[in-house]
């Protein structure tokens, strides 16, 4: 499916111009974290947010979900199903996160409460999203928890009983037990090793055919969001630098930041490195903050003076955009 | 080379492992004599002109007490693991988490006391050695651990923190030498000088882990272990610590052994590789041959399960979701029993199959009685 398949109609998030400003820990100032990014998440459509620590990533996820700290500065617009997220009351919020927007976050272990069982946690979640009765919310909360994959007969289970696979899919089954719309994934498979990721990837892909579940991932593991995703939306410090489908994106990057980041990943095939003498580029660091030009400037190495100049906007490419001056204009026609 | 030699060698450890482990080990380690004799001989034709290390039965069991009256049970976090380490190889350790990856690093320094088997270092039995000789000889044997958030002292200096080993052995002669080493680390490991006089707390992940091999590298070891070196850093970040390391062993003649579960990183960065599963190793051989034959089903398992940029290869892999057996009861037979693809039943639930080599004087052993051989 690609952005041309889907028209307006199937849009279920839309952000424009989203900003964050967090205040800085001594003074007045601010930071700002994400700096007026726009995309879209269609119906069943699983889009992935990437990029490196500190881009702004998981802020972005948070500012959806209302779970920003109390002093942040929010502008932009946050659309979910035609109706303005960044206007609701914390009462209407409420009963967004959960039964229209569910959540996963990375490390399973902490989000979990050691004192109850697995059972426990999404029977809870069942009653509170849903307004089931005792028995009609355990049965529920069995359904959802054998819907990821989770045995039934480990539903009295501790979180310190389970595998860090099997406390995943708890927490998915909590945060799809107010049956949402649309479900922010943030790294949820980093901590998990790499059988364990793929399971919780096969039942996120499932769950997407299924019940046409929507889905935003954020992730810096760029393999698994190639695996995952159908649209790619790349982020470098709070702004979105490219997006287009995943097969665009990854197989002929057109930022040179989104290039640069698969460069760094070791290749496959074992050939051992110091037979080949093989060096694995290397993004180098900032040598200061950037300036008024491009942010990726600092550390490109297709760098001219224009690109410190002008701050670029973005341009079109094959089925998305990048924001880089030297992505030729024309290539909009082919 | 017996066992006993192994037993004898507990000097360490706790009183209640050692009174437990040893009944229940025997009959974990099937045939020791005829594998100790195949070990010993593999490791006088090919390894000792220029092994470093050896590893030999290397086990490391926890007694659980399940209720006062009870019997106790062995959790066996390592299970009879054996291999060698030749001079400037890197030894690549992959497996899920709870394989025993990390037990085997910390037994092989003895951080972890090992239950039975026995660690050679340079002809030195790490085992049978006092706790003077070994700390003596933890100079030539450092490890580097994931989470540098975590294992540097956040009450040092990053200054003090790289220069504690020079301190602990002497290696400094005055305040002027061990400042100019401190600083040739942190220009070789590509931090400013400036960041001496600062504290864990202010630095990056990629900054904190080039202090943690400043620190491991400052004494001048021989034998590295880097344990989830990457695994908490940015791709980016990762890309510059991994090339670190490649130009540091080039130029320190390093023998490393590195753990990861991130099998992307460690068929990358190693020689050879070795694949845990359970507390055992059931395939090692040159990285280049377990990448591309994966003998064994669980490692054609986990490379399946490796995500792959390529769109052509998008294809999500049917995993089999059956159990692995309880580390609390250990199986008769292969622990991948449950999982396997090629598991006959009569047979690979009744014996342990032993890591052999898959052809004569082949280097690629697997454990497996139906590995894949396409």
């Amino acid at each position: 499916m690609t952005t041309a398949d889907l028209d307006n109609t199937g849009i279920l998030l839309a952000i424009r111009d989203l900003r964050v400003e967090l205040p800085a820990p001594i003074g007045e100032e601010t930071f700002t974290v994400v700096d007026g990014i726009s995309f879209n998440v269609h119906r069943g459509e699983t889009v992935a947010l990437v990029g490196e620590s500190g881009a702004g990533k998981s802020m972005t996820a948070a500012a959806v979900m209302h779970l920003l700290p109390d002093d942040a500065i929010v502008a932009g617009s946050i659309e979910l199903d035609g109706r303005e997220l960044t206007r609701l009351s914390e009462r209407e919020l409420v009963r967004v996160r959960g039964r229209e927007i569910g959540l996963v976050f990375q490390d399973p272990s902490t989000a979990l409460n050691p004192m109850y069982t697995a059972g426990w946690h999404v029977t809870e979640a069942v009653t509170l999203t849903r307004g089931l009765r005792r028995k009609a919310a355990v049965d529920a909360a069995r359904e959802a928890l054998v819907h990821v994959g989770f045995p039934a007969e480990r539903f009295d289970a501790y979180p310190h009983e389970l595998s860090g696979g099997m406390r995943q899919r708890a927490m998915l089954a909590i945060a799809l037990a107010g049956e949402p719309k649309l479900l922010i994934a943030d790294e949820p498979t980093t901590a998990l090793d790499v059988v364990a990721g793929a399971r919780i990837r096969a039942v996120l892909a499932e769950l997407r055919r299924e019940r046409d579940l929507a889905l935003l991932v954020i992730s810096h593991d760029l393999p698994m969001v190639a695996e995952l995703a159908s649209r790619v939306v790349v982020m470098y410090a709070g702004e979105v630098v490219e997006h287009g489908p995943t097969s665009a994106v990854f197989g002929a990057p057109a930022h040179p930041y989104t290039r640069d980041l698969l460069e760094c990943l070791p290749p496959l095939g074992g050939h051992g490195t110091r037979d080949q003498k093989h060096r694995l580029a290397v993004i180098p660091m900032p040598d200061g903050p950037p300036g008024e030009g491009c942010r990726y400037a600092p550390r490109c190495r297709d760098v001219i003076q224009a690109c410190r100049d002008e701050h670029p906007s973005m341009r079109p490419t094959h089925g998305g955009e990048a924001r880089c001056i030297l992505v030729p204009e024309a290539e909009a026609a082919r | 080379m017996t066992e006993r030699a192994g037993r004898n060698g507990l000097t360490g450890t706790s009183a209640d492992t050692q009174a437990s482990a040893p009944e229940s080990l025997d009959d974990e380690l099937p045939g020791v004599e005829a594998s100790d004799a195949s070990f010993a001989r593999g490791a006088r034709d090919r390894a000792r002109p220029q092994a470093l290390l050896y590893v030999q039965k290397l086990t490391k069991a926890y007694p659980m007490n399940r209720g006062f009256f009870r019997a106790t049970n062995l959790l066996h976090a390592l299970n009879g693991v054996s291999f060698y380490l030749r001079h400037r190889e890197t030894l690549g350790i992959v497996g899920e988490s709870g394989s025993g990856k990390s037990t085997l690093g910390r037994c092989m320094l003895r951080l972890t006391e090992p239950t039975l088997g026995r660690v050679v270092f340079d002809g030195n039995d790490l085992m049978a050695l006092s706790a003077s000789e070994l700390r003596a000889l933890r100079r030539r044997m450092q490890i580097v651990l994931q989470n540098p958030y975590s294992s540097l002292d956040p009450h040092m200096t990053v200054g003090d923190i790289i220069a504690e080993g020079l301190d602990v052995f002497g290696l400094a002669a005055g305040s002027l030498d061990r400042r100019d080493q401190v600083r040739g680390w942190c220009d070789r490991v590509g931090l400013s000088e400036s960041i001496t006089s600062r504290y864990p707390h202010e630095l990056s992940g990629g900054q904190r882990q080039r202090v943690a091999i400043a620190r491991a590298l400052a004494v001048k070891p021989e034998f590295l272990i880097l344990d989830e070196p990457t695994s908490a850093l940015d791709v980016s970040v990762q890309a510059q610590i991994l090339n670190l390391l490649q130009d540091l062993q080039a130029e320190l003649g390093l023998t490393q052994l590195f753990i990861s579960h991130d099998l992307r990183t460690v068929q990358y960065v190693s020689d050879r590789i070795g694949v845990m599963h359970f507390g055992k190793l059931v395939e090692l051989g040159p990285a280049r041959d377990v990448v591309a034959r994966r003998h064994h089903p669980y490692t054609r398992a986990l490379f399946d399960a490796l995500p792959s940029l390529d769109p052509a290869r998008r294809s999500l892999p049917v995993l089999r979701d059956g159990a692995d057996a309880s580390p609390l009861a250990p199986p008769h037979g292969c622990a991948y029993f449950a999982r396997c693809p090629n598991a006959e039943r009569g047979r690979c639930d009744v014996e342990v199959p032993p890591l052999k080599e898959t052809a004569e004087r082949s280097r690629h052993r697997v454990a497996c009685w139906h590995p894949f051989n396409d």
